[in-house]
């Protein structure tokens, strides 16, 4: 990049490349340029483990060389429309527009516009029937890859669930094909449709009832799925592991070791979605994950290391694991942090273990304020669980306590919102009733709310949404509800999580709806800067697309639903199963207690809690 | 709460080293985190300040601003041992070559001298402008000869006009048939430090260097040496 350019922007490190720990290889020697996008700001897409993991699988194939952009943000977009510069990767300097495949990785429905700005910095076409053979392969992966359909008409393949195996098997096929002579476009996409978890939207037509529902999808070829299942990687202890990676010179948002503990979730929560769709519950082994974090450490150099999966507490080796890191952190000077603690499993003996919880404040979510929603929810905390939690934060010195909820859950009643208020001042009341508590200063607890999106493969996926006048009048009532000046309160804007509902559960037509966001120059809708409702309610409005169809209209159990297309492990059945228990407010066990049946145990797995 | 750790013997350890091509983009803050990991994972004996929040501790002898490069940047950092103990060899020897692209281990010795005693530093400036020639030459020579040199400075607290003419101690302006080439020592002291882009800044605003195609016309500064008085630091 010229460097008047690059002198002339915010932050050039987030242009320059050359970090410690990127892949630089020849590219006459390589038969597959695969640009990797995570479709957000450096510091963004730097800090995320999944990119990390498909770059160094991809790259420790010899004759594919796997490299980084990101999109950059406004002043450098300034400068690139300005000097009609096209979009580069970080690692060899070269226009993306010529690579091979092009890869987003999609991890919030939210990037949909970034993705398509993107394209238009590489000065690609956006839809991929109007992309021809010259340009590169796009392809999707990443958790809203579990519903593609709203962006289905942009990419040319999708990734179905874990890539690690799965990418290197798709660049192996392009290459062969490329050798023999026997490669075009359209040959290629017909016989990637034919591996396991890939699914390329164009081979299926899909057609819609007079009521506007879908009737159903019809593939184009007999010899492809009808239904794409995701791909799972078996044995975590023996698949690739990023422990010697690029390392980031300026500050990025997580910037330090991240090591993941297992993938999965035994709880079952009834509005997540990776609970669902990450299944079924796969552990390494203790030796496997002491081995990587010495190996990452040794690579390195980094002085903080975080455990990573969706509830670390519900790691089978939790205490073997912890008691063998603490010896090696502590005389390495290496902090551990563990996020993602349930409130029910944060016990004084590791809070001693891991520092995070030394420094700052600590965070619960008990997600819903009473105990009838918590049940309806499948969250299996107390309030109880809560004040025995706090108290043992209490015990040593703590003061500030940060609580995560949800408004607009399925069920919920004023009675609910008002809970989350009267939860908030009993952990103010315990922090005065504990006799260790630190006397020198004030409690304070930030309450910080969020609103519900229905997602797909959740329970809760044929839920409506509360509308977001209706949700603003839910946050202006917890607001009245709250009088203690020790308590912060937080909320979301009710308007960006309604947009987040429209494409989590869209359908193909709201393609046009960002095909024309995308007219209008939109993107990074994730940031605050940056979204503008009111521009949205014009796209809707210019691309005939009402939606409300999508966030706030309950689904019909027997409608065929966009992501039908995709089979995750679990079934429609054991979903519905949920959805009644939690209309009756009755709680789930964990896997681990009892197997629910939820389907996702015929993927396979080792150390898995399924049966 | 914490455990309480015994007070450990360190001492201080000098590095000379370059700051080039992509690592000119990255702060003093950023270096300061990548030296530290350089150091760790080269299994550098550092030593750990003693504190709550214990980390590595690097100084470094003089800034160098974001876009410039350099050939000889100092930095001390703190390692267990003492004088006798610590050999800067068997360090040298474990930090190998650098795994950091323009990042250059030049020398690894114990330092005698103290950071204060830098008054000076050496730059070489390079312009890649339209219309560079001789008379360009001359008329950047006469510019940046000027007494008082005004400049608008940004300063802590806020703007405002500053005369840099006592801080050049020397500019030399040559054409080098492609280039305007300016090499020049500039005050490096606490009290004065000058950022060489206040010369580049000079130039455009009275020369007219760099008013042209942004995708044609450059500049780069390196920062060839660092005096202490007439004698190259060390």
């Amino acid at each position: 990049m010229n460097s008047t350019v690059l002198k002339s922007v915010l932050k050039p490190g987030r242009y320059s490349g050359g970090e410690c720990g990127q892949i630089i290889k020849d590219k006459n020697d390589v038969n597959c340029r695969f640009a990797f996008c995570f479709p957000d700001t450096y510091e963004i897409g730097m800090s995320n483990l999944g990119m990390r993991v498909l770059y160094g699988a991809l790259n420790a194939e010899k004759d594919i060389w796997c490299e980084r952009v990101f999109a950059p943000w406004l002043d450098m977009q300034e400068k690139m429309r300005e000097l009609d510069l096209p979009l580069t990767a970080l690692e060899s300097g070269d226009k993306v527009s010529g690579f091979d495949f092009l890869g987003f990785t999609l991890q919030y429905e939210l990037c949909y516009t970034t993705v398509l700005n993107v394209m238009q910095l590489c000065k690609m076409p956006l839809k991929a029937s109007e992309r021809g053979e010259e340009f590169p392969i796009v392809i999707g992966g990443g958790h809203c890859a579990y519903n593609p359909e709203p962006i289905a008409e942009f990419f040319d393949i999708f990734s179905i669930g874990e890539g690690e195996e799965a990418l290197v098997e798709l660049c192996r096929l392009y290459i062969d094909m490329k050798k023999s002579g026997e490669y075009t476009k359209e040959k290629f996409l017909h016989s990637a449709a034919k591996i396991d978890g890939f699914y390329v939207p164009s081979l299926y037509e899909v057609s819609y009832k007079a009521d506007g529902t879908i009737e159903k999808y019809t593939p184009k070829y007999d010899d492809i799925p009808t239904k794409i299942r995701k791909r799972i990687i078996k044995d975590l202890d023996k698949v690739y592991y990023p422990t010697k990676t690029y390392m980031p010179y300026i500050e990025t948002v997580q910037d330090k070791m991240t090591l993941e503990v297992y993938r999965g979730c035994i709880r079952g929560c009834r509005f997540c979605q990776a609970g669902m769709v990450c299944r079924p519950v796969r552990e390494k082994s203790v030796d496997k994950l002491f081995d990587d974090a010495k190996c990452m450490y040794a690579n390195s150099g980094y002085d903080e290391m975080t455990l990573s999966s969706l509830s670390i507490s519900d790691y089978s080796h939790i205490d073997e694991l912890t008691d063998k890191f603490a010896e090696w952190t502590t005389s390495n000077h290496i902090s551990l942090s563990l996020p993602s603690l349930r409130l029910d499993s944060f016990t004084r003996e590791l809070m001693d273990k891991v520092s995070t919880v030394r420094t700052g404040s600590l965070t619960f979510a008990p997600e819903a304020g009473t105990q009838r929603l918590r049940d309806a929810i499948n969250k299996n905390v107390c309030e109880a669980d809560l004040l025995r939690a706090v108290n043992v934060a209490y015990d040593v010195g703590k003061t500030s306590v940060k609580l995560y909820f949800m408004n607009g859950l399925p069920t919920e009643t004023d009675e609910d919102i008002e809970g989350i208020a009267l939860l908030a001042k009993s952990v103010i009341d315990a922090f005065y009733q504990n006799p260790n508590r630190n006397k020198q200063r004030r409690p304070s607890v930030t309450v910080s709310v969020s609103c519900f999106v229905p997602k797909p493969f959740t329970p809760f996926q044929w839920e409506k949404q509360n509308t977001f006048e209706e949700l603003m009048r839910k946050q202006d009532y917890l607001k009245s509800k709250i009088t203690d000046r020790k308590i912060v309160y937080n909320y979301h804007d009710a308007t960006v999580s309604f947009l987040e509902a429209v494409f989590a559960r869209g359908d193909r037509r709201l393609s046009k709806a960002l095909e024309v966001a995308a007219e209008k120059g939109m993107k990074f809708d994730a940031w605050s800067e940056c979204f503008d409702f009111n521009a949205w309610k014009e796209v809707f409005a210019e691309s005939g697309i009402d939606p409300d169809y999508y966030a706030t209209r309950g689904f019909g159990t027997d409608e065929v639903l966009p992501w039908d297309i995709i089979d995750c492990g679990v079934t429609k059945e054991f979903l519905l199963r949920e959805r009644e228990k939690a209309y009756a407010g009755v709680p789930t066990k964990n896997c681990r207690e009892q197997c629910n049946g939820c389907g996702a145990n015929k993927l396979g797995g080792e150390r898995t809690c399924c049966p | 709460m914490l455990p309480i750790r015994e007070k450990v013997e360190h001492v201080a350890l000098r590095i000379k080293f370059t700051k080039t091509g992509a690592l000119q983009y990255i702060s003093h803050l950023d270096l300061h985190r990548t030296f530290s990991r350089l150091l760790v994972r080269r299994g550098v004996p550092v030593w750990y300040s003693e504190g709550f929040t214990p980390h590595p501790r690097l100084v470094f002898a003089t800034p160098l601003s974001v876009g410039a490069e350099s050939i000889c940047e100092y930095m001390d950092v703190f390692v267990c041992g003492n004088a006798e103990t610590v050999d800067p060899d068997v360090i040298r020897w474990k930090l190998g070559v650098s795994d950091i692209d323009g990042l250059e281990i030049k020398e690894v010795y114990l330092p005698s001298t103290k950071f204060s005693t830098i008054t000076h530093s050496d730059y070489t400036i390079k312009i890649t402008t339209e219309g560079a020639s001789e008379e360009l030459a001359a008329k950047c020579r006469e510019a940046l000869g000027a007494s008082p040199l005004v400049v608008l400075k940004r300063t802590k607290s806020g703007e405002k006009d500053v005369d840099i003419s006592s801080q050049i101690k020397r500019a030399d302006v040559s054409f080098d048939g492609e280039h305007i080439v300016i090499n020049c020592r500039l005050s490096a002291d606490s009290a004065g430090f000058l950022n060489p882009e206040y010369l580049v800044k000079v130039l455009k605003e009275k020369c007219g260097v760099l008013s042209g195609d942004v995708l044609k016309e450059e500049y780069s500064i390196l920062r060839t040496a660092v005096l202490a008085g007439e004698e190259d630091f060390h």
